[in-house]
């Protein structure tokens, strides 16, 4: 318990220095989200800078940092410019949504990448093992952005499935969500197949090869229960690693096919809020993402706990 | 096949495509800004040797007026592929170049610095990378971009992206080149030439930093397609390199005319590009990070 | 004859965050003498070996060579893992000359001639001067290792368990090689050492260490015929019993 206490308090003050770095950041970034405002010239100089009084851009550096900690720690986070709306509303839909794509991208990953990474593993040197390792470099060579662009293509050509976004005009309907889902998590999950295949299978070789596997293959026990009972969580240590470190790729993946296929997750807000200058928002979705690769790798460390009789030594 | 052989084909392998790339001005038929309007979207021309002049303008080859050649077709302005895929090569393939050493330098100094010191400073730059590494890449380099100006030359732009990427990709470099270092400053031979009287300088330049090379070698292969990518994806969003300077990045943006895009497949080159860069920087670094000479 | 001896350490003492590793120590040597230190691990041999080569700075007491305060360019320190010490990737030249290039010391003309010379002196082949450390063999390094102690011209070397990880024979070729030097150049040695045979090859007189301090100080025949303190006879017990007396010739 104190184990996972530590790791939250790491967490929130790696958080905090987020938030500070990227607060003196915005404040050394030339202009802000009135200064294409100000360059137009039916509006007056006075006029903007009453606009920024009345959003406190005036106001010094630490005081705005401290009203926006005290803000945050109350659940609002700050008002965006662009969207002319306070800034949580348009944050919640647009996370549940990266989480959605994101989770059914990981899941189906690793339920495809297990399996065949263990059969490579076992059947290391045979010309099967060969030719997925020839496929599996390829794929791991074509870009994400590629392969968006091509799905969006053939969605639009042949009409099977719908040309991005996440829902058809109606009522909201589970079937209709997935359908949309299927080629952005098809996009994503080719994109981390390969090299999770190849941890896996490198993983799983590492235990087949250990003293404690041969030892126990001359003991003659069946290989089910070796596979399950011992192997896998041998190897279950760095893969439980692996996913805590792809966490942050998984997301930066995602922000790009959300934008080229239009899935309203956190990506597209990201980018537009970059495009409008709205440094609030741009300062939410920034401590979002962090949050999420946090909290992420704070799950992969409790796991890793449970796991691990090691680390609890420690 | 030997590990030095593959090392050696995957190297001329990248040269050929890098020096494809450099050598855009001779081996491109066209300018990349150069337009023809009545040729929008041309699909792939047909090859007549008779129709072709070579060695003129300072380019291998172009077409005898009054024809085009355009070996991968136009896109909608007319404007050659095949020469704004090479002319885009250079630039992206060049950041990618650029960044990695930006990032294996800073990596360098500082993994050496924190390594080597310790105390202090190695808890700062520790500290720090971490701030670094606490963002995903894409959200980072983007919330980076964010806070500088959003309208800038293409040139100030060429530079910025490899400033920014090289910039914040220093942190793994450096941790595992402090990690090498850390271990070198206890080995026997370090300490013995500090006995002789051997200055902090000598010391890091003749016996810690030879064994920083392998790292930093493993690391550029590492790297250099991962910050290509980068480049690839800043200026396909808009805030990289833009018209009318081609990259990978901006070029793909204007693939996305999805309705026609079947009809023009040429337009997905640039995409299609990367593949042979990023296979040959996966061969090389499988073969200099599998251990040499393992038992099977 | 009434001269101060060649080595004289009185008083020495160096603690460590409060904790005493040496107290006290307090000995003399002359010039092409060795002395042998041993005593179990941990009484502080390896400490007081590193105070005496000036790698430690002792907190009390002091160190006399040759009549005045001993420096750097003195006393060398043979260093325990041949391997270790050396960088492999260097050529022998590059090592044997390393402590001149760092002082500062010649051209890199003479410098390659004085690897040629040293290489000579420690019985290596002089056309070897251009081979990587890592192509030599265990007992070579130590002999590289030693032809750069010599490199500076030192007039005491301290020997901290120079021997281990060697083979037998190569042991002796080693030591051989020790006392062919000590005659012709008067050099001064301390050895440190679990081998008590070594020891008594090579070792005029004996220290034993135990906790930091100095409990008995002999020559070596009188030592062994007579030792005086529990832990000295403990120590001469156990390697009469690991030792091959008594074995079937």
């Amino acid at each position: 318990m104190r184990y996972i206490g530590r790791r939250l308090l790491h967490g929130v003050l790696l958080l905090v220095g987020v938030s500070v770095l990227s607060f003196v950041f915005a404040e050394l970034a030339p202009g802000d989200y009135f200064s294409e405002l100000r360059a137009d010239p039916r509006v007056s100089a006075e006029a903007v800078a009453a606009l920024r009084a009345q959003y406190g851009l005036d106001r010094p550096l630490p005081v705005r940092y401290a009203a926006w900690v005290a803000s945050v720690i109350r659940g609002d986070f700050g008002y965006s410019l662009a969207y002319n709306s306070p800034v949580g509303p348009l944050l919640w839909g647009r996370v549940r949504a990266t989480l959605l794509l994101t989770g059914t991208a990981t899941f189906l990953a690793w339920l495809i990448a297990l399996p065949l990474g263990i059969w490579n593993a076992t059947a290391r040197g045979t010309w099967g093992d060969s030719v997925s390792k020839v496929v599996l470099s390829f794929l791991l060579a074509v870009p994400d952005l590629l392969w968006a662009i091509v799905f969006l293509m053939l969605a639009v050509e042949t009409g099977y499935f719908p040309a991005g976004g996440m829902v058809s005009p109606g009522p909201e309907r589970v079937e209709d969500v997935a359908w949309h889902l299927v080629l952005p998590v098809a996009v994503l999950v080719l994109g981390m197949l390969p090299a999770l295949v190849r941890h896996v299978r490198a993983s799983m070789a590492e235990a087949i090869d250990s003293p404690f596997a041969l030892s126990a293959r001359a003991q003659g026990i069946p290989r089910r229960r070796l596979l399950f009972r011992h192997l896998l969580p041998a190897a279950a240590n760095p893969l439980i690693s692996l996913f805590g470190f792809s966490l942050g790729t998984l997301l930066s993946a995602s922000l790009l096919v959300e934008v080229v296929m239009g899935w309203p997750g956190l990506g597209p807000l990201f980018l537009e809020a970059i495009m409008a200058r709205d440094f609030a928002l741009v300062l939410a979705v920034v401590m979002l993402s962090a949050s999420l690769l946090v909290v992420g790798n704070l799950l992969a460390d409790i796991l890793l706990y449970r796991m691990d009789p090691r680390i609890r030594m420690k | 096949m030997t590990r030095r052989t593959k090392i050696a084909a995957a190297l001329v392998f990248l040269g050929i495509l890098h020096g494809l790339a450099i050598f855009a001005g001779f081996l491109a038929p066209y300018p990349y800004a150069e337009q023809h309007r009545q040729f929008p979207y041309a699909p792939p021309t047909r090859i007549h040797l008779s129709r072709l002049q070579f060695l003129v303008h300072g380019r291998l080859f172009g077409a005898r007026q009054p024809g085009v050649v355009f070996l991968l077709g136009s896109d909608a302005y007319g404007r050659d592929v095949f020469s704004r895929l090479l002319y885009g090569g250079r630039v992206s393939l060049l950041t990618g170049l650029l960044a990695a050493f930006l990032s294996l330098s800073l990596g360098l100094a500082l993994g050496t610095a924190a390594g080597f010191y310790g105390g202090w400073l190695d808890r700062l730059l520790m500290r720090g990378g971490e701030l670094v590494m606490a963002l995903p890449w894409l959200y980072l380099l983007l919330a980076v971009r964010a806070f500088l100006p959003l309208h800038i030359t293409t040139v100030q732009a060429f530079f910025l992206l490899i400033a920014i990427i090289g910039g914040v990709g220093w942190v793994r470099p450096a941790r595992l080149i402090r990690g090498v270092v850390l271990s070198a400053r206890e080995r026997g031979f370090v300490l013995a030439a500090r006995g002789f009287g051997a200055s902090d300088a000598y010391l890091i330049r003749r016996h810690i930093l030879p064994l920083t090379l392998g790292v930093v070698l493993t690391q550029a292969t590492v790297l250099i397609p991962q910050y290509i990518l980068a480049e690839v994806a800043l200026s396909f969003l808009g805030l990289g390199v833009g018209e009318p300077v081609p990259s990978w990045g901006n070029m793909l943006a204007e693939a996305q005319q999805y309705h026609a895009l079947v009809a023009h497949g040429w337009m997905l080159a640039p995409g299609l590009a990367i593949i042979p860069v990023l296979l040959g920087y996966l061969l090389l670094a499988d073969t200099l990070m599998a251990p040499a000479g393992r038992a099977r | 004859m009434t001269a101060d001896p060649f080595l004289s350490v009185r008083g020495l003492g160096k603690s460590f965050a409060g904790h005493a590793a040496i107290q006290d120590v307090t000995f003399s040597l002359e010039r092409g003498h060795t002395l042998g230190l041993v005593g179990p691990s941990g009484a502080g041999k390896s400490t007081l070996a590193r105070c005496l080569a000036l790698f430690e700075t002792p907190t009390s007491g002091e160190i006399r060579l040759d009549g005045r305060k001993a420096t750097r360019a003195d006393v060398q320190l043979i260093f325990q893992e041949p391997a270790s010490s050396l960088n492999p990737r260097f050529t022998a030249a590059q090592i044997v000359t390393e402590p001149l290039l760092i002082r500062g010391i010649g051209t890199r003309k003479t410098r390659r001639q004085r690897a040629s010379e040293l290489m000579e002196t420690v019985g290596l082949p002089r056309h070897a001067v251009e081979t990587p450390a890592l192509e030599f063999s265990g007992g070579e390094r130590q002999r590289l290792a030693i032809a750069r102690a010599l490199a500076v011209e030192p007039k005491l070397l301290i020997l901290d368990e120079s021997f281990a990880g060697l083979d037998l024979s190569v042991q002796a070729q080693v030591a051989d090689l020790l006392l062919d030097l000590q005659e012709r150049r008067g050099l001064t040695y301390i050895l440190i050492s679990h081998d008590l045979a070594l020891v008594w090859r090579l070792a005029g007189e004996i220290a034993v260490m135990d906790h930091g301090r100095i409990v008995e100080h002999a020559g070596v025949a009188d030592l062994l015929a007579r030792p005086q303190h529990p832990l000295t006879r403990e120590l001469l017990d156990a390697a009469r019993a690991l030792s091959l007396e008594g074995a079937p010739a």
